[in-house]
Parts: C-alpha cells; sequence; structure tokens
C-alpha cells in the first residue's frame, strides 16, 4: 500500500511540482523581504486546479525551497531572506567576509538537506501515531488546542508578550466576522452583505504579510540585495568533512526543528535560535560562534529546514498550524474541500502519504538544486530592479487573493488589512498572533461553545473543560508556555545582577 | 522581513503601543456592545474575546504607565510620499477592477507601482526594458490564471456594453 503512494508521487508530474516548487522557492526565499510565508501564500491560487496531493506537494516544495533559499542573503550579505534565517547571518556572513561564503552556501545546503529529511521522516512515522491520539480529542481538547497555539505565539514573542496577547485577540475578533460557525448568527456585517462571508484567511494572510513589505521596499532607494563577490566554488569535499564531524550536532539541531515546529505557532526562527544556542552551549570551541563557526550554520539551516516536516504534523492531524506557511497551507487544503484530521491519514491516506513522500522528493532535490542555483543565479536573482520587484509582487498579491474566491472584495480586505498591518507592526503589534487568532478562532469557538452546551446539559459547565487527561495535559502546557516568559525574565534579571556583581 | 531597530531605549514608555492599545479598548467596547443583538450561542464566544481584548490593552497601558519598559522606537527611515503613493496606487487598482477589468487595471496599477519605485533616471532603453518586462509579466500571470486555471477574472463593467 505504501508503495503505491511512493510511486504516486513518483509521477512525472508532481515530480516537475517537487522541482518547479523547490527552484520557485529558493528564488523568492533567497529575496529578503519574500519569506517562506509570503512565497507560499503568493503561489498557494496556483495549485487550486491541481489534485490535493499534488497541490501540497508544490506547496511542501515551495517552503523548503524558500526555508534553504533565506540562508543566501544571510551568508553572503548578512540579510536573512527569511526569519528563520536570521541565527544564519551570525556564523555565515563571518564566513562570508573572510572569503569562505561558498563553503558556508554549500554547508547550508548540506544542512538544510539534513533538517528536511529528519522532518519529513517524523512527519511520515510520527503523524499516523499522534492522529491516532487525536483520535480521542472532542470539542473540549480541540479548544484548549486552540488556546495552546495562541499562548504558544504570544508567550514565544519574549518581551512583547501583552502585545501579543493583544493580537491574538483582534485576530479572533475578526474571526467572528460573518456567519457564526455554531447557531448561524450574522455578526459584525454592519448591514454589509460582502461581510457574510467574513475575512478570509488567505487574503489576510497575504495582506498582513506582504504589504508592509511593500509599502517599505519602495521607502527607500538602497538596492534591496548587494552583491558578493566572496562566492567561487561549490567546495563540497570541504563542506562534506564538516558536516559529517558534526553530524550529532546536525541531527540534534533536525530534532530540535521538529520538536519546536510540532508546537503549534513556534516557526523556523525559534527553532534556528534554539538550536544554535545548544549548539554554542555543548560546543568545546563556543567562542568560534559569531566569528564564523560552521557548526553554527549547521545547526540553524539544519533546524529551519526541519521544521518544514514538522510544522505539517499539527496542521495535517489536528488542523493546527505549525508555522505561519502551514496555517497558509491549511488555507489552501480548505479551498479545495480537504478536512485535515485523523481521517486524512485513513480515508484520504492517498493525499497524505503521497504527500509525504513528494516532500522527501524535494527535500532530496534541494541539494543538487541548492548548489546550482546558489553558484550561479543568486547574482541576477539580485539583480531585478526595485522598480519592477515591487509591482510584480503587488500584481501576484491582488491576483492571488482575486483567484481565492473571484471576488474583488477579499482584495480589498487584504489590502486594508496589510496597511493596517504595516501600522500595527511598527507600534510592535506582530502580524503572527492574528494570523494565528483568525484562524485558531473557529476552531476555539465551535470546541468552546459546544462545550458550553454539554456542560449546561449536565448541569456544570466548569467541570467539562477539564474533563480527562488529554485536557489536564494541554492545560499544563498551556500554563507552563505563559509561564516561561517571566521564568526567562527572571533568570535573565538574577544573571545581570550576578555579573553585575562579580564586576564589583 | 521587517528590520527591526536595535536602538531600544530601557525605561521609556511605549506611547505609541499605548495609543493603539486604547484605540483596542474601544474596539474591545464596541465589539462587546454590538453582541447585544446576538443569541446566546452567538454572543458568548464575541464576548469573551473582546473582554480578553479590553483586559490586555489597559493591562498594557497601566505596564507602560507602572513600569516603562524596553521600546523599539519605530524607524522613520525612507520616504513616507512613496509608501503613500504606493497605497494609493493599490487603492485604485483594487477599486478600478470591477470598473474597466483586470487588465487595464494591471497594466496602470503595474506602471504606477514602477513610476513610484523608481528610483533611476529615465532613459529610452530603461523605458522599453520595463515596458517588455511589465508586458511580460501581466501576460504570463493572465495567461496563467484566466487560461490555464480558468479563473474568471474580471472583464469590466464599463467594457462589457461596448
Amino acid at each position: 500500500m505504501s508503495w503505491s503512494f511512493l510511486l504516486a508521487a513518483f509521477t512525472p508530474f508532481n515530480l516537475m511540482l517537487a522541482f518547479v516548487g523547490v527552484a520557485a522557492g529558493i528564488i523568492i526565499g533567497g529575496l529578503p523581504g519574500l519569506s517562506a510565508t509570503m512565497a507560499v501564500a503568493v503561489l498557494v491560487p496556483v495549485t487550486f486546479g491541481m489534485e490535493p496531493a499534488s497541490g501540497l506537494i508544490m506547496l511542501g516544495a515551495i517552503y523548503t525551497g524558500a526555508i534553504y533559499g533565506g540562508a543566501y542573503s544571510a551568508i553572503l550579505v548578512n540579510t536573512p531572506g527569511t526569519p528563520s534565517a536570521i541565527a544564519t547571518t551570525f556564523d555565515g556572513y563571518p564566513m562570508a567576509k573572510r572569503g569562505d561564503g561558498d563553503l558556508a552556501v554549500t554547508l547550508a545546503t548540506l544542512s538544510s538537506v539534513v533538517g528536511g529529511l529528519t522532518g519529513a521522516l517524523a512527519l511520515l512515522t510520527l503523524a499516523p501515531m499522534l492522529a491516532t491520539i487525536a483520535l480521542q480529542f472532542g470539542s473540549v481538547e480541540y479548544f484548549w488546542l486552540a488556546v495552546l497555539g495562541l499562548t504558544l505565539i504570544s508567550a514565544l514573542s519574549e518581551g512583547a508578550t501583552i502585545k501579543g496577547f493583544i493580537g491574538a485577540s483582534l485576530g479572533l475578533l475578526l474571526s467572528t466576522v460573518g456567519v457564526a460557525v455554531v447557531g448561524g448568527d450574522v455578526r459584525y456585517t454592519f448591514g454589509s452583505s460582502l461581510l457574510l462571508g467574513g475575512v478570509e484567511i488567505i487574503s489576510a494572510l497575504i495582506g498582513l504579510y506582504c504589504i508592509p513589505v511593500l509599502i517599505d521596499l519602495v521607502a527607500t532607494p538602497d538596492p534591496h540585495l548587494r552583491v558578493s563577490e566572496k562566492a567561487s566554488g561549490f567546495r563540497l569535499r570541504e563542506a562534506l568533512g564538516y558536516a559529517l564531524r558534526s553530524k550529532f550536532n546536525m541531527i540534534r539541531s533536525a530534532i530540535i526543528g521538529t520538536i519546536v515546529a510540532i508546537l503549534p505557532g513556534a516557526g523556523g526562527s525559534i527553532a534556528s535560535l534554539v538550536s544554535y544556542s545548544e549548539a554554542r552551549r555543548s560546543s568545546k570551541n563556543r567562542e568560534r560562534f559569531g566569528q564564523g563557526e560552521p557548526d553554527g550554520i549547521l545547526a540553524t539551516e539544519s533546524a529551519n529546514n526541519a521544521t518544514v516536516g514538522g510544522g505539517f504534523i499539527p496542521t495535517l492531524v489536528l488542523g493546527i498550524p505549525g508555522t505561519p506557511p502551514d496555517a497558509i497551507i491549511l488555507g489552501a487544503l480548505l479551498v479545495q474541500g480537504v478536512r485535515t484530521g485523523p481521517e486524512l491519514f485513513t480515508e484520504n491516506a492517498d493525499i497524505s502519504y503521497t504527500f509525504i513522500y513528494g516532500l522527501l522528493i524535494a527535500t532530496f532535490l534541494l541539494l543538487p538544486m541548492g548548489l546550482v542555483i546558489g553558484r550561479y543565479a543568486f547574482k541576477s536573482i539580485i539583480s531585478i530592479p526595485k522598480a519592477i520587484l515591487a509591482p510584480t509582487v503587488a500584481f501576484m498579491t491582488v491576483i492571488g487573493t482575486y483567484a481565492i474566491r473571484n471576488n474583488v472584495w477579499d482584495v480589498l480586505i487584504m489590502l486594508v488589512l496589510g496597511v493596517l498591518g504595516w501600522f500595527l507592526n511598527r507600534a510592535g503589534f506582530k502580524p503572527s498572533p492574528i494570523v494565528l487568532g483568525l484562524i485558531l478562532g473557529p476552531i476555539a469557538e465551535q470546541g468552546f461553545v459546544q462545550a458550553v452546551l454539554m456542560g449546561q446539559a449536565q448541569g456544570a459547565v466548569l467541570p467539562i473543560f477539564f474533563r480527562g487527561p488529554i485536557s489536564w495535559t494541554i492545560v499544563a502546557i498551556i500554563v507552563i508556555a505563559t509561564l516561561y516568559p517571566l521564568f526567562a525574565m527572571v533568570r535573565k534579571h538574577r544573571q545581570t545582577a550576578a555579573k553585575a556583581g562579580s564586576d564589583e | 522581513m521587517s528590520n527591526t531597530p536595535v536602538n531600544a531605549r530601557a525605561g521609556r514608555r511605549d506611547v505609541l503601543g499605548m495609543g493603539y492599545a486604547a484605540v483596542f479598548v474601544v474596539i474591545g467596547g464596541l465589539a462587546l456592545y454590538f453582541t447585544e443583538g446576538m443569541s446566546t450561542l452567538g454572543a458568548v464566544f464575541p464576548q469573551t474575546i473582546a473582554t480578553a481584548l479590553v483586559i490586555f490593552s489597559l493591562a498594557y497601558i497601566v505596564q507602560n504607565l507602572i513600569s516603562p519598559g524596553s521600546v523599539n522606537p519605530p524607524s522613520g527611515d525612507g520616504s513616507w510620499v512613496r509608501r503613500g503613493l504606493l497605497v494609493v496606487v493599490m487603492l485604485g487598482w483594487v477599486l478600478s477592477l470591477t470598473w474597466i477589468g483586470f487588465i487595464a487595471a494591471g497594466v496602470l496599477g503595474f506602471v504606477g507601482m514602477i513610476l513610484v519605485g523608481n528610483y533611476d533616471g529615465w532613459t529610452p532603453r530603461r523605458v522599453l526594458a520595463y515596458a517588455l518586462v511589465s508586458a511580460a509579466i501581466i501576460g504570463g500571470f493572465y495567461t496563467l490564471f484566466a487560461v490555464v486555471l480558468n479563473v474568471p477574472l474580471p472583464p469590466g463593467r464599463w467594457f462589457q456594453g461596448m
């Protein structure tokens, strides 16, 4: 049975989609400002006419390529192409400055493949197990899961936790616009039939992530990317030597990336930062980190590519996006009428397993394509004039948003939300909590209202929310995730005080 | 990707953030007010969320008043005129889609965006190059969506009666 899915993934059409997806992802991810989320968001309408499995393969390939592509500009010009490549700049750019940019790119390629394969294999092996556990989930458990997703993204925005919660509340409130998921009430439409359908998730995503980038893109004449003259070859053998010596670091980072991605809301940037700090903590050459240590690149790139497969686990099994690009892919699946959840691995096994094998193929394709594109195409990509880049991105946002429901109103909502998102971003309200609120809102509401109804029928509303071990476990994780920033803050204060004491 | 300013100023009130929080208190209050016309079932979730929005927003204001934290002042780099023009061009583009159709609105929007985003001098060669690239991009996407994917792109009301 499993072989049939593997063969289905190997059809010429799916191979072509994986190839095109990885290439497009690398190109978009390599341009600063065009994140993996944006790559997936802009290209998602292209998949609407395809079979769900093929569409998923292409989206997974775009995502994989974009996460990897972010390393190019991080290494060569100290500008992370995607947020998940932030930690790659720490050692990548110092390597490029000293003339090892080509080696750094090859190291990033190798570790991205290792990370991507680890994440995809975890998806292949852990997802069915999680699917079995997920069958035990009722409305209450789904409500708590939605809350968990919200608390994690807010709690992980250390230093701006309350702003994260405010953003999540705004997103949840936006999700209530239109016809209610339970009961059918018409809410916050102010008499307009245009708002009956609510705020379309992908329109909101494209607006909140892409429009602020466009607004800032045209504001300065600075080129969007500078060209480094350092790159001069693959240096594959040398890179393989480093990778083999640091195999434990790479695998540990890949596992960290997978686990972080399974937690809904935590993305590649968190995964790469956690794995970088762990690689530094456990290294014998700790002092070299930040000055061009290859282990730093191996750790961050392995971790951020592992989030691709890892993030698909909660997305496909529980319908809760593990990372922002997963949120868009989840939306695309809903548009295609595919319902995520445990049944995706039983009733629709052909879709899920064909996709997972397709993701593995795309990850393997990353090695030759990454090396070749990194060597020959990078300079041409960054030479696109800003005057052409800005309208091209704008054109893709307009046509991409319109194509979701063939509705001009969605495009207007996309633009308005994008402009609002730009203002909110300037005030420190990041788009991710808003987006998570928007996506998790209907899940949270359905679970919440159904639980309240059950509680009322049993004469006790509150106990129904704490009815079993799964609920208790999720609530415990929520408490830990909420209190973690406080704990980290206290620890930081203590360390600062101790350091000040020792200096005196 | 937005570049976060690194010159965080410790011990300074986030006045901008507090202003937004005040607006969110009002939005939360209005959202609570409008739940009055809903059924109990339909109102319970928006009421909870609107209350949470008000509480978190007030908490942020109070936190800043009592104990100001570190603030990342927003960067004012770049041209505000071009930023504003970009929004105006995109708004015009979107609003004209229904009236003049996808292709005409796309061409006008694309040209407008080129003018907003261009910092180089105009030479005949550049004009020709940009015109060819624009035509290729618009034509390529139009073919992909309208022909390959069968997306019914708006034809334009003004041209339908002609």
